[in-house]
């Protein structure tokens, strides 16, 4: 098979991926706007969140459907930047036109040079950030108790990221109440994150400003019996999944009558006198709350309402079972079975009206390694809205998790093999102030890397700032490491491009900031200048004390940089908090998120870059499979 | 895997509200809805185009319900609107009017729409915050002492349902009957058991057709459909109006003898063994002796009771209702104190009983029901509304007219507070917030980061929207005026000649001169003569004429006769949900539908 020529394929990819850009870029930074989409049930949603959109164009370029797929992908494992990642992709995807274009012929092809790319972002990458990027950067960290969040970091973090997935006016809103509800459960942002879907409420018909939280739990069933209206003191529940009274006969079962039974009043009398039996061991246990998984019959219901036991029927399954982990209690699946141990204790239980529902919202007593649990009510006008709320909570508290999260292992670090290379909580004001940084030291790098790169292969630390012993540390290994790569690939190795690779990269990068300032140009460039000024005022400051503790928390990859890089360390936050404090953005993002962002590019792009065809096969059966997949795709929504 | 099938793309408008189609469609919409607003508003007829039924509304609830638009921004907001009306019942068409306008006046203004939502978002905090001031002049005091204000409340929801059909004075007996409706259901005193908590009773509507409006009635207690033959003859003598209480026994098993409760498996017999359904029989005819030695007057029954156990209830002089239907189980329930039975195998449990004060047949336009008169205090009240009108479609209006009513009585409980109607309450904001934004134009521009002539702009078509909703009060060729002093809204007849722009000043007007400007305001709480101070003056709406709203000071024993009043909760959360949905309708960029 001929294979097309390699020029023309890369300008239909990159003119894919620019249709993709130009739908991204109008819901894109603090000026972006809304996108409506109705769903084939005639559902109407709103959104800005990057995936969504893509998803729901429902494109069928099989070459976007692909940059879809790793959209997707990217978003579902950090919850954030989906929409900087077209823009990168389209960014980079011009750059290396550009580049192909001037040096055809050297016969740098598009291909090698996303190798070179990938390559570089795998192996590289990580120790830029931390020379050039993570100083300027502020831990999420408390700075005095390491290890406890700082809130007020927190909360920036929560509300530049709202910013980008909800109106302005909302976003507010939105992320006060998260801070709170992570501040209520003392920051255990990944219990909150396992149990969010029992933890919200969506309520529609209210304006957002009634979006409040409740102490305690919102359990989403309504009481089958009426309320006994006595609520003093603390009340014992009981978590049941199984009916109090199973069904006589079950289907396929033969009841005799007469014979040996009596007949068929023994069988109700037994009927009768196993409920009453139920409903002594719930008196006797002091039950005066039932939560059933399952509906219970009306006889039941009858009988236990008669003991004033009050029963919520049909409660769901993520309902209970943080019911149960909060209180601590089992769920009750044999009635032969009922100990003290699964009895729960809640201090209140009171019927709740939310909207059109209502609900029964259950108080815990206090404990202390948990804190306060609290639940969160997002109202919204119409479903579309609350949706869109809700879900920009959950990927927030997903974004959380990943910033927090254990270290993602690289290429790089593992074959540093040392365990911290990057700050995993290091966060960074927004306003394309990490993308301003990187492409210096990118570029700076650059100029660094024509003047050592004699020096390179033996070993001598380079004398520029940026340039730090784990640098160097990094190459030597990495031509006898593992490549994961296709072996066709395995002879352009990364530092033959290097300077052109990082100049690539850093000019794509400005795409971003250069985007968020659309609107005003003039912006861009004071945003610019003051990112350069900070960069320029490094070594000037002496270093505050109370930036060496974090130093000290943070890992040992300061202790082998000399002490001139670790001066530039707090002067640099200083700086960057002034400047935040007086312009528009006081929001701070997430560095190794923006880390695993480019990687994704990355990786995204050189998987686009390799495809040279495509084969247009009339298989029933890849046709049934893709559609499959895609049945899968929304669910996962 | 024939039934798997491609998935089509979807289609993409990009800024929806600058294409053509998209305005008329939204251009249609809100002459739909203002053309429907207020005591004169004009009915709408909609059918499909298959035939059937016909609708006949000026209401939001049914026209929006019934009116289904393809383009996803009118659904956007018709779901926005139907989501305030399932809360407050009341103030769709005023959200829906204050929106459109709200974006109309944005796209003709020019200004960007990230820079119109932060300012029409800082507008609506000014109104709210205005609206729950103490001294907010457009706000009045309902006052549970007296009826009046609650009766304005409820004329003021009935009277702006024109399909209603009715006149002066059948509005005022509706009023009466609605007003009388929520007082019986107003429990007094403590509700046992938790003093901080008050359990509202309910009104159970029962409509009837072909009768006068006139004829319509409010009855404490329930009213219950027994068909003619169910009243045994004995049972004309048992209108009990002796001394009460008599006793009631509640099930909501059913009681016909069958064994469908057995679950899914089958059942064998033996030969020779008695017949499962006699030993059922006899264990419903055990229930009915202990209903009997428990001096059990009334037998009622969710579902159907075995003709045999009827008999023998009969016999010893027990009513017997069968087929109640789950609706009336929980007003029974509430009414009485009983516990629904759902079991028959175990004796009824003494405190099961429920208690009725007594009961009658009464005669309800064709049909004779049962009356069950509810036990003395201090039980939670139910009562009955009986609504007759002249035909169904007139009858289903007047029904939900009077839904709303209720709804919007009961919303006073939680705030007893009610705004002027008649289009006061929107002039007399539009000129504060006018007054206030143009004086503090400077400090808001620089708090949200626009230039002041934005700010004054968005500030132009804010107020402008609200005057929009007081002048779509007018069908009939009409002018919407405003006082200069008070700042209310006087609608002045059609064929009076008035050129905008021009101030009227009020001496040039004599009373009797063709009549031009009303005696009252809208509300009826500013009057032209008779008034100490200065004359008013006024100026038509929609013309910006800088004015500073006066409170109005009215004197303790001249109290002016209000003749609109709405309702608070409902009109502040329509108007919040008016300017939010304005804001997210303007920000959206991009429409994706998906046509699969």
């Amino acid at each position: 098979m001929r294979l097309q020529p390699q020029c023309l394929q890369l300008d239909s990819v990159l003119q894919t991926v620019s249709v993709l850009e130009a739908v991204i870029r109008r819901s894109f930074g603090p000026d972006g706007g809304q996108v409506l989409f109705t769903r084939d049930t005639g559902q109407t949603l709103l959104t800005r969140h990057g995936t969504r959109i893509l998803t729901a164009l429902r494109v069928e370029h099989p070459l976007a459907r692909m940059v879809v797929e790793c959209v997707r992908r990217h978003s579902s494992v950090t919850g954030d930047g989906s929409k900087t990642f077209v823009l990168l992709l389209a960014s980079l995807l011009r750059e290396i036109q550009k580049h192909t274009r001037k040096a055809r012929q050297e016969g740098a092809g598009a291909k090698r040079l996303a190798g070179a790319l990938l390559d570089f972002g795998l192996d590289e990458l990580s120790d830029v950030i931390t020379v050039g990027v993570a100083p300027h950067g502020s831990s999420l960290s408390d700075p005095h108790t390491p290890g406890q969040t700082d809130t007020h970091t927190l909360c920036r973090l929560l509300s530049a990221f709202l910013h980008t997935r909800i109106s302005p006016t909302h976003a507010e809103i939105i992320s006060r109440l998260t801070c709170e509800l992570l501040s209520h459960w003392s920051c255990h942002g990944d219990f909150i994150n396992e149990h969010f879907p029992a933890l919200h409420t969506a309520v529609s018909g209210f304006p957002i400003g009634c979006s409040r939280l409740l102490e305690g739990q919102v359990i989403h069933a309504d009481f089958s019996t009426p309320l006994p209206l006595c609520d003093h003191g603390p009340i014992r529940a009981l978590a049941v999944t199984e009916p109090l009274e199973p069904s006589l006969l079950i289907g396929g079962t033969v009841l005799e009558v007469g014979g040996a039974n009596r007949g068929i009043e023994s069988v109700c009398v037994r009927l009768g006198r196993g409920l009453d039996s139920v409903c002594v061991i719930l008196q006797h246990l002091g039950v005066s709350l039932l939560l059933s998984s399952v509906r219970q019959s009306e006889a039941v219901l009858a009988a236990v309402g008669r003991y004033g036991v009050c029963v919520l029927e049909c409660v769901c399954e993520d309902d209970l079972t943080l019911f149960s982990v909060i209180s601590g209690a089992l769920p009750v699946s044999d009635w032969a079975v009922i100990g003290q141990e699964h009895v729960a204790t809640v201090t209140f239980c009171r019927p709740l009206v939310l909207g059109a529902h209502r609900f029964v919202n259950v108080g815990f007593p206090k404990t202390e390694d948990r804190g306060r649990p609290h639940s969160l009510v997002v109202c919204g006008l119409t479903e579309g809205q609350t949706e869109q709320s809700v879900c920009a909570v959950r990927d927030a508290l997903h974004m959380l998790h990943t910033t927090w999260g254990p270290k993602h292992r690289t290429r790089a670090t593992e074959r540093m093999a040392r365990a911290d290379v990057m700050e995993p909580c290091c966060v960074i004001s927004v306003g394309g102030t990490f993308e301003f940084l990187l492409h210096h030291t990118l570029l700076q790098r650059k100029h660094g890397h024509t003047h050592s790169v004699t020096h390179r292969h033996t070993h001598t630390p380079s004398h520029t700032s940026t340039h730090t012993l784990s640098h160097t540390d990094t190459h030597t290994p990495s031509h006898t490491g593992t490549h994961t790569l296709s072996n066709a690939d395995t002879h352009t190795l990364s530092h033959l491009d290097d300077p052109t690779v990082s100049e690539m990269l850093a000019e794509a990068l400005l795409s971003v900031p250069r985007q968020i300032y659309s609107h005003n140009p003039r912006r861009y460039l004071e945003a610019h200048a003051h990112t350069l000024s900070c960069i320029r005022n490094h070594g000037i400051f002496p270093d505050p004390p109370e930036m060496s503790a974090v130093l000290a928390a943070d890992g040992s990859n300061m202790v082998q940089a000399d002490t001139g890089s670790g001066s530039m360390f707090g002067s640099g936050v200083k700086e960057m908090s002034v400047w935040s404090s007086s312009g528009s953005s006081s929001g701070v993002e997430s560095v190794s998120c923006k880390y695993q962002l480019i990687l994704a590019v990355l990786q995204c792009l050189r998987s686009l870059l390799s495809v040279d065809t495509v084969l247009h096969a009339n298989s029933s059966h890849t046709l049934a499979h893709t559609c499959q997949r895609e049945e899968e795709e929304e669910d996962d929504d | 895997m024939s039934r798997v099938t491609k998935k089509a793309s979807s289609v993409c408008t990009d800024s929806p509200l600058s294409m053509s189609e998209v305005c008329r469609k939204m251009t249609l919409m809100r002459q739909i809805l203002t053309s429907c607003f207020g005591p004169n508003g004009r009915l709408k007829q909609v059918h499909n185009n298959v035939g059937g039924h016909v609708l006949t509304t000026s209401t939001s609830t049914s026209l929006l319900q019934a009116v289904s638009s393809s383009e996803p921004l009118l659904k956007l907001i018709t779901a926005s609107i139907l989501n305030h009306l399932s809360r407050f019942s009341d103030c769709g068409l005023y959200t829906g009017i204050l929106c459109f306008s709200l974006i109309d006046h944005v796209q003709k203004s020019g200004l960007r729409p990230s820079v119109a939502i932060k300012i029409n978002k800082q507008l609506l905090e000014v109104c709210t915050s205005f609206l729950n001031q103490e001294d907010c002049g457009c706000k009045v005091n309902v006052d549970f002492n007296s009826c009046q204000s609650l009766m304005t409340l409820a004329r003021s929801v009935i009277s702006s349902k024109p399909a209603c059909v009715l006149t002066e004075g059948e509005q005022q007996h509706i009023s009466m009957l609605a007003v009388h409706a929520f007082l019986l259901t107003v429990p007094c005193g403590d509700t046992p058991g938790s003093p901080d908590r008050v359990r509202l009773g309910r009104t159970v509507t029962v409509s009837i057709e072909g009768q006068f409006v006139l004829d319509s009635a409010v009855f404490p207690g329930l009213l219950v459909n027994v068909p003619d033959m169910q009243l045994h003859p004995t049972d004309s003598e048992r209108t009990r109006r002796g001394p009460g209480p008599f006793r009631l026994a509640l099930f909501t098993v059913s009681l016909s003898g069958d064994l469908s409760e057995f679950g899914e498996g089958s059942l064998e017999v033996h030969c020779g063994a008695p017949d499962p359904e006699d030993l059922i029989l006899d264990e419903l005819l055990k229930l009915g002796e202990q209903a009997v030695t428990d001096q059990v007057e009334v037998f009622m029954c969710q579902r159907v009771i075995h003709p045999v156990l009827q008999h023998y209830l009969w016999r010893h002089g027990v009513l017997v209702v069968e087929r109640l239907g789950i609706a009336l189980i929980q007003p029974i329930v509430q009414m009485t104190g009983a516990q629904a039975v759902a079991l028959y195998q175990t004796p009824i449990p003494p405190e099961a009983y429920g208690q009725v004060k007594g009961c009658c047949v009464r005669t309800v336009g064709s049909r004779k029901m049962l009356h069950l008169l509810p036990p003395g205090e201090p039980a939670p009240a139910v009562c009955t509304m009986v609504l007759c009108h002249r035909n169904d479609t007139m009858l289903n209006e007047l029904k939900a007219a009077c839904q709303r009513a209720e709804h919007v009585l009961r919303l006073t409980l939680r705030d007893p507070v009610a705004l002027l109607g008649g289009g006061c309450t929107e002039t007399h904001m539009a000129a504060y917030i006018n007054n206030k934004g143009t004086t503090e134009a400077a400090e808001a521009a620089v708090s949200l980061g626009v230039s002041q002539s934005q700010y004054l702009l968005g500030l132009n078509g804010f107020c402008s929207s609200l005057e929009t909703v007081a002048l779509a009060l007018e069908h009939d060729g009409g002018t919407g005026l405003v006082d200069l002093t008070y700042a209310h809204h006087w609608s002045v007849p059609q064929g009076e000649a008035i050129h905008s722009g021009t101030v009227l000043q009020g001496e040039g007007l004599q009373p009797g001169d063709g009549g031009e400007v009303p005696a009252t305001c809208g509300c009826g709480l500013v009057e032209r003569s008779g008034r100490p101070g200065p004359e008013l003056e006024w100026t038509p709406l929609n013309t910006r004429y800088p004015l500073r709203p006066a409170p109005l000071v009215v004197g303790k024993d001249t109290t002016p006769q209000l003749r609109v009043l709405d309702s608070f909760t409902a009109k502040l959360n329509a108007l919040q949900v008016a300017v939010e949905m304005a804001n997210v309708v303007l920000d959206i960029r991009y429409v994706i539908q998906d046509v699969n």
